[in-house]
């Protein structure tokens, strides 16, 4: 009798559900060859005889390669909740200074936020963001380091004046979320709570793409985000599937709407 | 002399045109040393730059014998897989590289970098070896050479610039990695770069690099200070940010002028302001005497001589002849005409007619001259008293001393009308006196002398109408007072015998009664400016 009792609670628990428990996220961003052929468009257009060399030429053994986008360096990507409160200030966040750009290209942070820039490279810098009153060029050397506030939203330039060459970005703005993506796209977000979700993506202090989805009571959802040149609002594509569910079948993606 | 002044006039215009074509030929001849100058200058931006571009070319060419090197190959393909490996290659890629590195001679870097696929140094030859784990992969042209580009470019790093060419490393048909060479820019490469104009590298308001000509000696040479002073203008400068070079700015030095252009460079560099700057000496005129200071041995041995002196003679001569024709001749002229008049007539004067123009005036000027001068002396010659000198003229005291007689110029027309001595029968004219060389008239009777400090003494009695020897005690008289009066001025009296003086006195009354009809002569003696003097009055 007692075996039966449990057997019938255990089922009546799993048939019921369990309407707090969070459901998984993989997402991948994938750069398309696209979006780094216009990159390499926008590169020769923006090349002159004076930023370049006399010489820039492919090599002549194997073909030369498109401009990497590497998503854990070169891509700011946040996601915002619909209905959610902001995340508020960060806590100081400490990025690296190299030779020819910042650890990461772009980096995301809430208004409010302070940013430790850290000088890892032997030669010197002045960084400085164009506009910033709080943000003027300063002779920074190795290990030494300069705290920024950024208190305001918006979109912040840095430069170096010793390096013209130096270019990253800065991207104030609210979000839920700051995601942290492998250099190969990827990521995943755990726990997530039902609702309706946007994710933005950031290049070049541009935001280059943005997509929506939604959680009800799946466990696991894979979003895909394909980047391509001007792909803002376009070109999405979502896969809301249990475990396996989302992925390739007989090479081609098959679309699936939400349950 | 209408000709004679067009003549000088046309000598001042021609000296005037001289100078004017020296000032203008100057000041052409700079305008065009500034041009050629200028032109060099533009010409070796170019060359410079050509020199610049095949310098890359080679440095490109000389690291594919590092960049295809199976040592560094191998090496960047396993560190780029494992970064962890880099440490355990850092050694023998260090030795690999420096190996390479000299092979590469004169194009040896002062920095061989390696770097992997990430971009992080593994290895760093030269300056600074001991870096190595940092990131340059942000540098524009270490990332096209990861992605398989050839390229070179420029890096101001502190207050150094380098010139860089980068290759990719390939290895099994994959990129593993890419080679950096790092060349400085130094005086040496200034030099060799442009040998025959002088180069100079600047990287903001400071010269980095000046070369030297090495084909060029002999040629004066800009002090860096001196190439570094206009920068700051010249950077400022719009036409330098639009076109990448500047105006020609000129240089002045202790060593002389210089003319000097800038232009920035290729590559990331130029955005911080680093550039080259061609510089050309230019000799300019400081004045007209600079032609012949400049001029060679040959340009002065060319010139026209012949030409030149056959119009200075001509010059010369038409001078000369003009002046000849209006002003010697017409003068002669007029001289001859005077002397003419010596033995003319007493009342004769210049023909005016005869001459023109100025010499007309002249003419017409000593004759009314003369009638003044004549009226004058018939007044004079109508007192009581009138001095021997201006009776007798020039007439010589004989073997008395001449301080004791002087006759001064008079004309000859004022004795007819003289008034007749007193109690002579009137004479229709009175014999002419003789004319004085080079005089045209009589001489001119002299004026009593007005300071004269002693009063004259009382005349003796006339010596005409006496006894001999009456007129002996009167000669003697006279001649004791004209001794006494000369010893007492100091004058000598060695020679002044009574003989002689009686004969002069007695010449001077037979002519002073021949001229006058007067029955006898008084001797008067008295002291006419400092010396002793004797005056003869006709007496009725």
């Amino acid at each position: 009798m007692l075996r039966f009792v449990a057997l019938v609670a255990v089922l009546a628990f799993c048939l019921s559900g369990n309407p707090t428990l969070a459901t998984r996220v993989q997402g991948k961003i994938v750069v398309t060859k696209e979006l780094r052929e216009s990159l390499s468009e926008l590169e020769g257009k923006n090349r002159t005889a004076v930023n370049t060399g006399y010489w820039n030429e492919p090599n002549g053994v194997i073909q030369v390669v498109l401009p990497f986008v590497n998503p854990s360096r070169d891509l700011g990507v946040v996601l915002i909740k619909d209905g959610a409160a902001d995340r508020g200030p960060n806590d100081v966040v400490t990025v690296k200074v190299l030779a020819g750009s910042l650890e990461k290209n772009l980096v995301v942070i809430e208004p409010g936020t302070r940013i430790k820039f850290v000088s890892v490279d032997p030669y010197d810098h002045e960084l400085y963001s164009p506009g910033m009153k709080n943000f003027l060029p300063e002779r920074q050397s190795r290990n030494a380091f300069r705290p920024i506030d950024f208190p305001v939203e918006g979109v912040f330039d840095v430069h170096c004046k010793l390096f013209s060459h130096f270019k990253a970005w800065i991207v104030v703005t609210r979000s839920t979320d700051v995601l942290t993506v492998d250099s190969k796209g990827a990521f995943t977000l755990e726990d997530m709570e039902p609702g309706k979700y946007t994710i933005k993506v950031s290049h070049r202090g541009s935001w280059i793409h943005e997509q929506s989805f939604e959680i009800t009571k799946e466990r696991e959802i894979q979003v895909e985000i394909k980047l391509t040149p001007g792909g803002k609002g376009k070109a999405t594509e979502e896969k809301n599937s249990d475990t396996d569910k989302g992925k390739k079948k007989n090479g081609k993606k098959k679309r699936r709407k939400d349950k | 002399m209408f000709v004679s002044r067009f003549w000088t006039l046309l000598l001042a215009l021609a000296v005037g045109a001289l100078l004017s074509v020296v000032l203008l030929a100057k000041n052409h001849i700079n305008r065009e040393r500034e041009e050629n100058a200028t032109a060099i200058l533009f010409k070796e931006l170019d060359k410079t730059d050509i020199a610049l571009n095949l310098h890359a070319r080679k440095r490109l060419d000389v690291l594919l014998a590092v960049a295809v090197d199976v040592d560094v190959r191998k090496i960047l393909a396993d560190v780029s897989k494992d970064a962890e490996k880099a440490e355990k290659h850092r050694q023998k890629l260090l030795t690999v590289l420096r190996e390479r590195n000299k092979e590469l001679k004169q194009y040896a870097a002062d920095m061989l970098i390696a770097v992997d696929m990430r971009g992080d140094v593994v290895v760093q030859v030269g300056k600074n070896q001991r870096n190595h784990g940092h990131n340059i992969g942000g540098f524009p042209v270490v990332d096209s050479a990861l992605r398989g580009y050839v390229r070179d470019d420029m890096w101001k790093i502190d207050n150094e610039v380098y010139m860089i060419a980068a290759r990719p490393v390939i290895n099994n048909s994959r990129y593993v990695g890419a080679v950096v060479h790092a060349m400085k820019l130094s005086n040496n490469f200034a030099s060799e770069i442009s040998p025959r104009v002088q180069l100079g590298f600047f990287a903001g308001n400071l010269v980095i690099a000046v070369g030297t000509p090495k084909k060029a000696e002999g040629t004066k040479h800009a002090q860096g200070a001196y190439i570094g002073q206009p920068l700051d203008s010249v950077l400022s400068d719009k036409q330098f940010r639009e076109k990448g070079y500047s105006q020609v700015q000129k240089i002045s030095t202790q060593d002389g002028d210089f003319l000097a252009i800038y232009s920035n460079t290729r590559g990331e560099a130029s955005s911080n302001d680093v550039g080259f700057v061609i510089v050309t000496p230019i000799e300019l005129m400081a004045d007209a005497t600079s032609f012949y200071n400049q001029a060679g041995t040959q340009d002065i041995n060319n010139l026209p001589r012949g030409m030149i002196i056959t119009g200075i003679l001509l010059a010369i001569l038409f001078g000369w002849g003009w002046n000849y024709l209006e002003a010697e001749r017409p003068v002669g002229r007029l001289m001859k005409n005077i002397k003419a008049l010596e033995t003319a007539d007493a009342k004769d004067q210049l023909n005016v007619y005869r001459f023109r123009r100025r010499m007309r005036n002249v003419a017409s000027a000593i004759n009314k001259v003369m009638d003044i001068k004549t009226k004058a002396i018939l007044e004079a010659a109508g007192s009581s008293s009138k001095s021997i000198d201006s009776i007798l003229g020039n007439q010589q005291p004989g073997r008395l001393s001449s301080a004791s007689f002087k006759f001064a110029e008079a004309s000859v027309s004022d004795i007819p009308d003289a008034p007749p001595p007193p109690g002579a029968a009137p004479q229709k004219a009175p014999p002419a006196a003789p004319i004085p060389p080079g005089g045209g008239r009589a001489p001119i009777p002299p004026t009593p002398p007005s300071g004269s400090k002693k009063p004259p003494m009382p005349p003796p009695a006339p010596a005409a109408a006496m006894s001999p020897e009456e007129e002996l005690a009167y000669f003697k008289k006279t001649h004791s007072d004209f001794v006494a009066l000369k010893q007492k001025l100091g004058e000598p009296v060695d020679q002044l015998t009574f003989e002689r003086f009686e004969v002069t006195l007695k010449k001077n009354r037979d002519t002073l009664i021949a001229r006058y009809g007067c029955k006898s002569v008084t001797f008067k003696v008295h002291e006419k400016d400092g010396k002793a003097s004797l005056k003869a009055t006709p007496v009725k």
